[in-house]
């Protein structure tokens, strides 16, 4: 009640301040008037009662100011007085308030941006219910923890997972790829079939219509025939148009067995929501009729139940669905159940090398912050007059204090402000140079509890920074300052301390800019890298027909042909090549043995193995180094003939020739037959012969060495379904819709023709991305320390300058050259300068194996290093060349005359 | 004038609440009743009075409202909220109380205790 009935009183003081003083004073006239006509009326002349009541009451025109301070307003006008003349100060000075409000932006930006890009991609990734205990279930083999798979069920180990007590809920998805019908054609599109709980189990709200409900059904049930559109495809293919409910889209797909019927469209989910993809659309699991769906299962885990126990006891039921059929499952294994975003952190090699972005992002934040205080302590120096005038009239230390911190505080809360509008935009950059590195729930978006924390974090460092300044300008040597004209020598220790900030930053400076450059180099030399094959206006498709159609070999090498003819027949197609391999491949450790026939068994001779035809070397222009490749009738036979690359002959052959000689390939036959492939009359045993080596090309992922390549003639057996790899005129993308129409054509039910050409790939591969990522940030990084450092330089020698015009102008007067005076302010500079550099490369080349090591593919050379410093103490020498210039052109007569 | 008595801390507040109990008052009206009412025993500082009343204004104990005086001028006239009576009630009988036992302890005679 009193506390109200205080805060009304402070706001009508405030708000209407001055009616408020105005109604005071008026009232209080009224009170003198009043009580001098008592005197008179006791008998004393006007004149006297006027000037006594007076006397007894006080001046009216402070009664104002009174009654501010017994209504406890005193604090808040002394500070708004503070803030008044501390924005005042500023405007008066505006280079030095700019400088210092960039500073702190840069750096409060960037650290802003990155706590962002954590929360968005990895603390607060997934809009689904219960993430944290939302499993994957994969599989590893014991010997190799870290290299694991995801695993997929059918129909029957679907109801059996999801039986399991150690679930709350299990949500069922399966992925298709389905030709969409348009007024302009066909086009390709990502489906997702989610089963009849998904509404309850993600709890995520639809943008516009309604999601999928149970009602929708699961497999069995009548199909209600509707989809439930993404938000990216809703973007793409109807430009965000809301009116988009209600219309058909029509489909057809040899995996949804009979025809598709066209379904309606009910709803669209938000961005975030991209379960499965990002999928074009989903659809309930009602409507997918075909019987040997794959369905990939997410677990909700009761409460209080861990992913240990739970694996634990879903081992057996995994082991159980292995026997059923082994084709995904490693021969020996374990089952564990893993949190959704392990299945990113796992493999994420971004992720490892974040805490040193973190350390980068702190170290500018410190650069950002030191400029700040250098700039407060350069301007306290040259203020030093005006506190000691301040203190003399009776100033205390804490309100000296306080005008300083409240100055501090606006160019902090100003600083991160931009700060963080800046990192709204610089957020953005990692998710648009490489939205493949991260989950695809990931979306930039304005959090208020990032944004709060980076504020308070902002204002913190930016006060914490202003208040060591404040502190050594609280109490001024009065008489010792206004004996002094303003403009004398700096004092030594304000000095000391300034040279001492700088040199701190260049080190950090230093540490970013040999970081930056090992990235940008690192980034360089892998786009330098030669893939060994030619990548440009090459793409591939697969095609697939119906199963029953290709139960004998004879009849699966003719349908593989007839539906490469039919490629190679398109205008514009140069060359076509059937493969199940090409590169650049993945970065996979783990390889089926092999055994040179004559050589002792070694258990530890692995290579990868790849079907490709005759065509491939060809396509992808791969050249051959000798003997020869396989004919195009050796081919079509099936005779199991292959070739190898250099890194195999290298490896495993390096002193006898290859050429010839036969190769035993025990696992990959064991398997083939296992799984029933489809084996030439020519292939009976296991073993091919050699008869080529070709040139390398890069097989294990960009960046990484060439791995030994067996190429094996894909006629000898089929397992899977190969793609076609094509080479044609021009850009690969103009020929999607006829390849696809060629495809259905030539028979094919399910047709993929894929997105992106081999060249786009390699720009898409993982490892490529990355590097261009942490060159860019980096990069980044670094020439902001740079630009900060480099004006926190330029600003302390500027004023350190202007303090001492009056000494460089006595100095000339008595006989000093201008390359003296330039001397003798350049060379304490530059003894900062290089000793900074210095330390930082110590500190760099001492810490260069870590940083190695968490930023993969950045080369810390000490070549580079050197560089490095050389640039930095060449540009801060720069920096300081211009004020030290002006000092040097110091006219004796102006300075001596101004005294 | 007869003897003068200086006011203990925060009699002066409880004196201008009692005192505008019985009808709305002006500052200077305040001020007289005051030293009517003490048989002008009570030497009132003009300087601090002001601050008394803008702190009791500021609590919420009273309230001003612009009126006529006496001489046909503009006056600000303070009366009692409902908060105010409150307090006023209690601080008498804190007032009362602490003078009763202040009282019975300096009228005890030696051989009482």
């Amino acid at each position: 009640m009193s506390t109200f009935a205080t805060l009304r009183c402070w706001w009508r003081a405030i708000a209407h301040r001055s009616r408020v003083s105005r109604e005071v004073e008026q009232e209080f006239r009224f009170h003198i008037d009043v009580y001098a006509n008592d005197l008179v009326r006791q008998g004393m002349p006007p004149a006297e009662a006027e000037r006594k009541a007076r006397i007894d009451l006080g001046q009216p025109d402070v009664q104002g100011e009174k009654y501010r301070t017994a209504i406890g307003l005193r604090a808040w006008d002394e500070v708004w007085a503070d803030l008044r003349y501390g924005i005042r100060g500023l405007l008066r000075n505006p280079s030095f308030a700019t400088v210092a409000i960039v500073s702190l932006a840069l750096s409060i930006g960037m650290a802003t941006a990155m706590f962002s890009l954590v929360h968005a991609v990895l603390l607060d990734v997934y809009p689904y219910a219960d993430s944290d205990r939302t499993v994957n279930p994969i599989v590893f083999d014991p010997a190799h923890p870290n290299d694991w798979d995801w695993f997929v069920l059918n129909r029957a180990q679907f109801r059996t997972y999801r039986s399991s007590p150690m679930f709350e809920d299990v949500l069922g998805q399966a992925n298709f790829t389905v030709q969409l019908q348009q007024d302009d054609g066909e086009s390709q599109a990502l489906m997702v079939a989610l089963t009849a709980n998904a509404a309850p189990f993600l709890k995520v709200k639809p943008l516009i219509g309604r999601g999928l409900q149970p009602s929708d059904g699961d497999y069995g049930d009548p199909a209600p025939n509707i989809a439930v559109l993404g938000y990216r495809f809703w973007l793409k293919q109807f430009g965000g148009d809301a009116s988009v409910l209600g219309r058909k889209l029509t489909f057809s797909t040899g995996i949804l067995g009979q025809k598709a019927q066209p379904v309606t469209i009910v709803g669209v989910m938000p961005e975030r929501f991209t379960l499965g993809g990002p999928p074009d659309f989903y659809i309930p699991m009602s409507q997918v009729t075909f019987p040997d769906v794959r369905i990939i299962p997410f677990a909700k885990l009761k409460r209080g139940v861990t992913p240990q126990q739970a694996s634990t006891a879903v081992d057996p039921m995994v082991h159980e669905f292995a026997r059923q059929d082994s084709r995904m499952y490693p021969k020996v294994f374990e089952t564990r159940l893993q949190p959704l975003i392990k299945g990113f952190t796992d493999r994420s090699k971004f992720v490892r090398s974040l805490p040193i972005l973190f350390l980068a992002v702190a170290m500018l934040l410190l650069i950002g912050c030191a400029n700040c205080s250098i700039l407060l302590l350069a301007r306290g120096t040259a203020r030093t007059h005006e506190f000691a005038l301040r203190a003399a009239i009776g100033a205390s230390p804490f309100r000296l204090v306080r005008q300083l911190l409240v100055e501090c505080l606006v160019i902090s809360l100003l600083g991160s402000c931009l700060g963080v509008i800046l990192s709204y935009f610089l957020a953005r950059l990692p998710l648009q140079l490489a939205d493949n590195l991260f989950p695809t729930e990931s979306v930039m978006r304005v959090d208020v509890s990032v944004l709060a924390f980076s504020v308070v974090v902002a204002t913190a460092a930016g006060m914490l920074f202003g208040l060591w300044p404040a502190l050594r300008f609280s109490r001024p040597q009065i008489a010792q300052a206004l004996q002094k004209s303003s403009r004398r020598t700096a004092t030594r220790s304000g000095q000391a301390s300034l040279r001492r900030l700088i040199g701190g930053q260049i080190t950090l400076t230093f540490i970013l800019l040999a970081i930056a450059g090992a990235a940008v180099t690192g980034f360089i030399r892998l786009t330098r890298t030669p893939l060994g094959y030619e990548p440009t206006n090459t793409t591939y498709a697969v095609g697939i027909s119906p199963q029953a159609d290709t139960k004998n070999w004879a009849d699966r090498v003719a349908r593989n042909l007839h539906m490469r003819d039919a490629v190679a027949a398109i205008p514009g197609v140069i060359s076509v090549s059937t493969t199940e391999d090409f590169p650049p491949g993945t970065a996979d450790d783990r390889f089926p043995p092999f055994q040179i026939v004559g050589d002792p068994a070694n258990q530890a001779t692995t290579a990868r193995q790849s079907r490709v035809d005759a065509d491939y070397f060809s396509v992808l222009q791969i050249p051959l180094v000798s003997g020869r490749i396989w004919t195009e009738e050796e081919g079509r036979l099936g005779l199991p003939l292959a070739v190898v690359n250099q890194a195999f002959v290298r490896k495993y052959s390096p002193n006898r020739s290859i050429l010839g000689r036969t190769i035993r390939l025990t696992e990959i036959v064991q398997e083939a037959v296992t799984y029933g492939a489809l084996r030439s009359p020519a292939f009976t045993g296991d073993e091919v012969q050699v008869v080529g080596v070709t040139a390398d090309v890069v097989n294990g992922g960009l960046g990484r060495p060439v791995l030994p390549n067996i190429y094996i003639n894909i006629d000898t057996l089929f397992l899977g379904s190969p793609a076609l790899l094509l080479r044609t005129q021009g850009d690969p993308s103009q020929y999607t819709a006829t390849l696809r129409h060629t495809l259905h054509e030539a028979g094919a039910k399910y047709i993929y023709v894929s997105t992106y050409s081999l060249e786009e790939m390699v720009k898409r591969d993982e490892t490529w991305r990355r590097e261009r990522l942490t060159a860019v940030l980096f990069g980044i990084f670094a020439v902001a320390a740079l630009a900060l450092a480099l004006v926190g330089l330029y600003s302390v020698v500027a004023y350190l300058v202007a303090q001492r015009t009056q000494e460089f102008g006595i100095r000339i007067a008595l006989g000093a050259t201008r390359g003296n005076i330039l001397w003798l302010v350049l060379r304490g500079n530059i003894r900062v300068i290089i000793s900074g550099t210095a330390i930082g490369l110590i500190l760099s080349l001492l810490v260069r194996r870590e940083s190695e090591r968490w930023l993969e593919g950045t080369p810390q050379t000490p070549a580079l290093m050197f560089g490095a410093a050389a640039l930095l103490v060449l540009v801060a020498i720069v920096a300081c060349l211009s004020p030290a210039a002006r000092a040097a052109m110091t006219q004796p007569n102006d300075v001596l005359h101004a005294e | 004038m007869g003897k003068q008595i200086e006011l203990p801390q925060g009699a002066l507040e409880m004196l201008i609440l009692k005192s505008i109990s019985l009808g709305s008052l002006h500052g200077y009206g305040i001020l007289l009743r005051i030293q009517q009412i003490s048989g002008e025993r009570l030497e009132i500082l003009q300087g601090s009075f002001y601050t008394a009343i803008y702190r009791l204004e500021r609590r919420g104990w009273i309230e001003g409202e612009w009126g006529e005086s006496e001489n046909n001028r503009r006056a600000k006239y303070y009366h009692l909220t409902a908060a105010g009576k409150r307090q006023l009630k209690e601080e008498a009988a804190k007032w009362s109380d602490m003078a009763d036992v202040i009282a019975a302890i300096l009228q005890t005679k030696p051989e009482e205790i």
